[in-house]
């Protein structure tokens, strides 16, 4: 009943009841969901379920950091807390997710469950000592090599944020600060190249062409990514390290990712601040106008 | 006008049905219209007028003779004593072939023949969604081929079969090569009645009736009662009788012990009745003493019918079922309805017929019977008066835990490759309470040995220990049965192997469980339940209409009412019993057809107990024992697969069936109406809903399904604003008016094409999207809801459990709904953070933009003040002033 008025209207909407927001995803060219879970400490994801983040007890589950929708349109915002049990779900396909723990950025981070549509680009930032060094790979789940399928893949340096927008999901970039940006694709479980790496799409055959590379379920129009155990990406940082994290401390983070003339107006997007009808820069580059 | 003209056609074809039948009782009879119950029994005929009633023109204190008044109109072809679409037998030479005539009347009185007002549910608006099958129309046929008008039978009354005395009592063995025909009643009782393999005992039709009683019948030959092409038309009653043991749990009796043991073949046809059962066409109230029927009916005066009840609550200590006998029936009395059908007393209860549903009326009587003897009655009955400590909803009444142990009644087993075609039976006080094995009718380890075997159009009431149990048995045909007041789980696959099997058209009502109080709990599991010799199959504690353990049957066109459940779908990881070694894994079978099977009256004593229930796990515990989990069991969960893994060593399936290997279940046009619990709950995935209505539930349906989950075409109507029948203590507003239930992990769900309507709770603070004073659900105490309903709701308590990409959504609707959207933590005032990390993550594809109104690919997701400006992804129209994008706000 009240669809026609309020789509001509509001792109973001406040629902009180569940309470929800409502946002439109065709009002970006990327837009989407992606979903990882993060472990980076082991005493602190052992006291899941215990003494910290339990299944509806009163127990406490501490904010441990925060991630939040890269740009100055979010700076104000402490962003989405970050528990021990760090299960991210979110929009996609935007400038990036920046990640601060409040311990220091982790030395070594796994990533897993990942879903994420492969046409709605998942990238991290994460501020790391300068100087730091990286090591990301991807691992196929269940995997052994062989001259069709390639079960890791390392990631490569690349020069900009837009390469790593771009890239296949093997490319990461480190600014002159030290804050490092990759991309998180779902791979399929059991592999990650045939034999070279690959973006998969959905219409991909998985492994020895049984079912699809990617897991999803669709039904009616509808279709869901669907997480694989086994697969999961690994990060690993050379910096000095107390524990789980670097001992030592990153730079403050704030990136303008708008260029001149333009101001953030949303997590994917930049409009003209003199000339509204310049239209609206997104993410991926593309423009878009009134 | 319409209705000037429905009188006259109806007192015309009246006229003519008389007429035609050369009764001149016509020539007065007029007939006038209600208008309302009071205006119905000032106008009602008086007694005396009417047709038949028993004692008067039945037969031998048995149901009289058909009495169908066609109403058809003049115009058409002949009429004939049977309704149109029904098996009328053409008269064979034997004058006991003769179509019944008319029970002699007293002589005729002027009196009206008063029909009830419409408007009327017919068959084609009995559902406003999913098409519910009709069973197939008998076949006119021919009688012929009378087994007992054979010219080589031998009479049990003559002296010349017997080398002694005709036998009256004692244990009697029929004579080697013959085939003895009992043509009357024998007033004794025999002990146990043994029919050798090479002989054939014989009943025949008589106009008294023929009664016989016995202990037992060991069946090695043939027990023959008619056949397909000659159904008995007299009444045949045969009573067996036997003391429950004391150690009749732990020390089963042969099977001959008050049972009919079928080694050889058991043919027992009785007179065809169609249908066995209908749904009303008119609502029925207290005092009312006329049914409208969906359907036409061939029933006869003087049988029993059952109402089944159309309240919430089905219990033994409280329900509203109700059995009546028939005085008349009318046949197409108005178009759209089947059948009238005059009571011999009014009704005490309300039964409903709405355009949402209808309650069904099942006939009961059979002319041939077999039934238990007085003695089978229970010596623990329930005294009706136990309170358990907690709650449904204001009523504490239970059945009382562990009575009605003790119904012992008769019993007929199928087995070691024996033959059943029982049609048109009766089968009463029957059953043995946990005694294993001792059904009211038994098709037990026959393999594919009896792929033609069948139990049909026949009728259980008042059986202590199930209704049918398929065992170890497959390709069978169980159909349009009625079971009434039963004890212990009713249409029932024994062991998990069985498959092939056609259960259809089936009514299954007032299902009673077995042993302790009712299971429930207050997370998702529930107490478990070991076998004991109070509880034989501790799954009986969830004693419902309908126990399919392996789904790779034909379930369809099935009614349920009453039990824990409707229909129950436990898992089974391995097969029970003596398959137990059978390499398969019962639950990970695929589906045959699952379709038109509607339940109601159910899910009370939990609050996901389902009317269709895809829970509850029966497995061996790590003791040995049977065990039976009545909730979620993620150990013993279904996973249909397309392989069988279980091909290695017994007991050894594996536990993975890979992502190309697995297979959907598909449940198709059910109906779920009056549960409190849960319309259809399914702890399992890999499921697709093609086509479902839920009328009056706590909740339309949920789901927990890793393996993905969807639903389409479905109608959800939390309130059909008709008054929900409930015990005098519970107001329907402490039951829930919910739509559906995201879940909160690791969940794949889809629901697409779907209506909600008048779901979600109706309050000030939650009128963004209707302001209609008669939305959702509010605070009436008949057909209210609690306050916390909502058309959506989420779970999200847990730290622990949050949500992944997993639920999506296409062409929702929303009619006249409250509240829409609820997120589920009851910590929300929890200090220091008072949001969970599950409601910060909430999230939904909303692929077309009608649960967010946009009209275009957009997300639901997360509102929580904690989750800061995740979910607000640009300013572009961005209004985070809740009251102001609303429709009803707008305008």
């Amino acid at each position: 009943m009240n669809s026609q008025l309020v789509s001509f209207v509001f792109t973001v909407v406040y629902e009180p009841q569940g309470p929800l927001w409502f946002f439109k995803l065709d009002s970006g060219p990327e837009r989407g969901l992606g979903h990882f879970k993060m472990k980076w400490d082991n005493a602190l994801h052992a006291q899941i379920g215990k003494s910290q983040c339990g299944n509806g007890a009163y127990v406490p589950c501490d904010y441990v950091g925060y991630i939040k929708h890269l740009g100055a349109y979010f700076d104000d915002d402490a962003g989405l807390p970050v528990t021990a049990n760090a299960d991210i779900v979110g929009p996609v396909g935007g400038f990036g997710w920046k990640l601060e723990l409040d311990s220091g950025a982790p030395k070594s981070v796994r990533f897993e469950q990942i879903e994420v549509d492969p046409a709605t680009p998942l990238l991290l930032s994460i501020a790391y000592p300068l100087g730091t060094a990286f090591n990301i790979v991807a691992h196929g789940g269940y995997c052994t090599d062989n001259a069709d399928y390639k079960c890791t893949e390392t990631f490569h340096q690349v020069g900009s944020v837009a390469d790593v927008r771009t890239s296949l999901g093997n490319a990461y970039h480190v600014d002159s600060i030290g804050v490092l940006t990759f991309r998180i694709i779902q791979t399929p479980k059991t592999f990650v190249g045939r034999p070279e790496f690959f973006l998969p799409q959905y219409t991909d055959l998985g492994r020895g062409g049984h079912g699809f590379a990617l897991e999803h379920f669709e039904r009616d129009g509808v279709r869901l990514p669907a997480f694989a155990y086994g697969p999961y990406l690994t990060l690993d940082a050379n910096c000095p390290s107390s524990g789980a994290y670097c001992s030592k401390s990153a730079s403050s983070y704030q990136p303008e990712v708008c260029p001149s003339g333009y101001s953030q107006t949303g997590y994917d997007t930049c409009t003209s601040i003199s000339d509204a009808s310049m239209g609206k820069l997104f993410a991926d580059g593309t423009v878009h106008s009134e | 006008m319409i209705l000037r003209k429905f009188i006259l056609a109806l007192v015309l074809s009246l006229a003519f049905a008389d007429h035609h039948r050369g009764n001149n009782e016509v020539e007065n009879r007029s007939t006038q219209l209600r208008r309302s119950p009071s205006v119905l029994r000032k106008l009602v005929a008086p007694e005396g007028m009417d047709s038949a009633s028993p004692g008067r023109g039945g037969i031998g204190g048995q149901p009289a003779a058909p009495t169908q008044e066609s109403v058809t109109p003049p115009s058409t072809s002949v009429p004939t004593m049977a309704p149109t679409g029904l098996p009328t037998a053409v008269p064979s030479s034997d004058p006991t072939q003769q179509p019944v005539a008319p029970p002699s009347t007293s002589v005729p009185t002027m009196a009206p023949v008063v029909l009830p007002f419409g408007p009327f549910i017919t068959s084609a608006t009995a559902n406003e969604l999913v098409t519910i099958p009709d069973p197939p129309a008998p076949s006119f046929f021919r009688r012929s081929s009378c087994p007992h008008e054979d010219n080589n039978l031998i009479d049990w009354h003559s002296p010349a079969t017997w080398s002694g005395a005709i036998p009256t009592s004692g244990h009697v063995t029929l004579p080697e090569n013959a085939r003895v025909v009992v043509r009357q009643s024998i007033s004794g009782v025999f002990g146990t009645v043994t029919v050798p393999s090479s002989s054939e005992l014989l009943f025949d039709e008589n106009a008294s009736g023929i009664t016989f009683d016995a202990h037992g019948i060991d069946v090695k030959g043939k027990l023959t009662i008619g056949s397909e092409t000659c159904r008995i038309e007299t009444p045949v009653t045969i009573t067996l009788h036997g003391d429950r043991p004391n150690d009749a749990v732990t020390n089963v009796h042969p099977p001959i012990y008050k049972g009919i043991s079928v080694t050889g073949e058991i043919s027992i046809h009785g007179k065809r009745f169609y249908r066995t059962w209908t749904r009303l066409a008119l609502t029925v109230e207290p005092g009312d003493s006329i049914l409208m029927l969906q359907n036409e009916v061939n029933w006869i005066p003087g049988q029993q019918i059952v109402l089944v009840t159309t309240a919430m609550k089905d219990s033994r200590e409280w329900h509203r079922n109700e059995v009546a006998s028939v005085k008349k029936v009318i046949l197409n009395p108005v178009e759209g309805v089947g059948a009238a059908v005059f009571l011999q007393a009014p009704v005490v209860y309300h039964h409903v017929a709405n355009s949402d549903y209808q309650g069904e009326v099942g006939l009961l009587t059979r002319l041939v019977k077999i039934q238990g003897n007085l003695a089978s009655e229970p010596t623990d009955p329930d005294p009706l008066n136990c309170k358990q400590a907690r709650s449904n909803f204001g009523d504490k009444s239970i059945p009382c835990p562990n009575t009605e142990l003790t119904g012992f009644g008769g019993h007929v087993m199928v087995h070691g490759g024996g033959k059943g075609y029982v049609e048109g039976v009766e089968l009463y006080r029957m059953g043995q309470t946990n005694v294993l094995g001792r059904y009211p009718m038994h098709f037990h380890l026959l393999g594919e040995s009896c792929s033609d075997c069948y139990f049909r159009d026949s009728s259980i009431h008042r059986s202590f220990y199930r209704c049918i149990s398929i065992h170890g048995t497959h390709y069978t045909h169980v159909s349009e049965n009625v079971a009434y007041d039963v004890n212990g789980y009713c249409y029932y696959l024994e062991d998990g192997v069985e498959h092939d099997n056609r259960i259809e058209f089936n009514l299954g009502a007032h299902i009673h469980v077995i042993g302790p109080e009712p299971p429930w709990g207050t997370g998702l599991t529930t107490e478990t339940y070991q076998k004991s010799d109070i509880l034989t199959i501790p799954a009986d504690v969830t004693a419902s209409a309908f126990y399919i353990t392996n789904i790779h049957n034909y379930i369809i066109g099935n009614a349920a009412s009453g039990g824990w459940a409707g229909f129950a779908f436990p898992a089974l990881l391995t097969p029970l019993g003596p398959h137990r070694g059978v390499k398969l894994r019962p639950s990970s079978v695929t589906e045959l057809t699952i379709d038109g099977n509607t339940a109601h009256s159910t899910g009370w004593w939990w609050k996901s107990a389902a009317g269709f229930y895809f829970g509850g796990s029966l497995y061996y515990n790590d003791d040995d024992v049977l065990e039976y989990q009545a909730g979620r069991d993620l150990k013993n969960r279904r996973e249909t697969c397309l392989v069988n893994k279980c091909n290695g060593k017994p007991g050894s399936c594996g536990n993975f069936c890979r992502p190309r290997e697995q297979a959907w279940v598909q449940v198709s046009n059910s109906k779920a109406f009056l549960v409190a619990g849960v319309g259809f709950g399914s702890w399992s995935g890999r499921m697709d809903v093609l086509g479902y209505e839920s009328h009056d539930c706590g909740l339309s349906m949920e789901s927990q399904s890793s393996d993905g989950f969807s639903a389409r075409d479905m109608l959800a109507v939390c309130r059909t604003k008709s008054p929900v029948i409930l015990p005098e203590n519970v107001r329907a507003n402490r039951l829930r008016g919910d739509g559906f239930r995201w879940y909160d992990t690791n969940q794949e769900h889809i629901i697409t094409e779907v209506t909600f309507r008048n779901c979600g709770y109706r309050s000030d603070e939650f009128d963004q999207y209707d302001q209609g004073s008669n939305r959702g659900c509010g605070d009436e105490s008949d057909i209210g809801c609690n306050s916390e309903s909502s058309v959506w709701s989420m779970l999200t308590h847990s730290d622990r459990h949050v949500p992944e990409i997993m639920q999506g959504t296409r062409a929702v609707s929303f009619e006249n709904c409250g509240r829409r959207f609820r997120q589920r933590d009851w910590r929300q005032n929890a200090s220091p953070h008072p949001s969970s990390n599950s409601g910060r993550l909430q999230n939904w594809y909303d692929i077309d933009g009608t649960i967010t109104g946009f009209g275009e690919r957009s997300v639901a997701a997360s509102g929580l003040a904690d989750a800061g400006m995740w979910w607000q992804v640009d300013t572009e129209g961005k209004n985070p002033i809740m009251s102001c994008f609303f429709h009803s706000k707008l305008a």
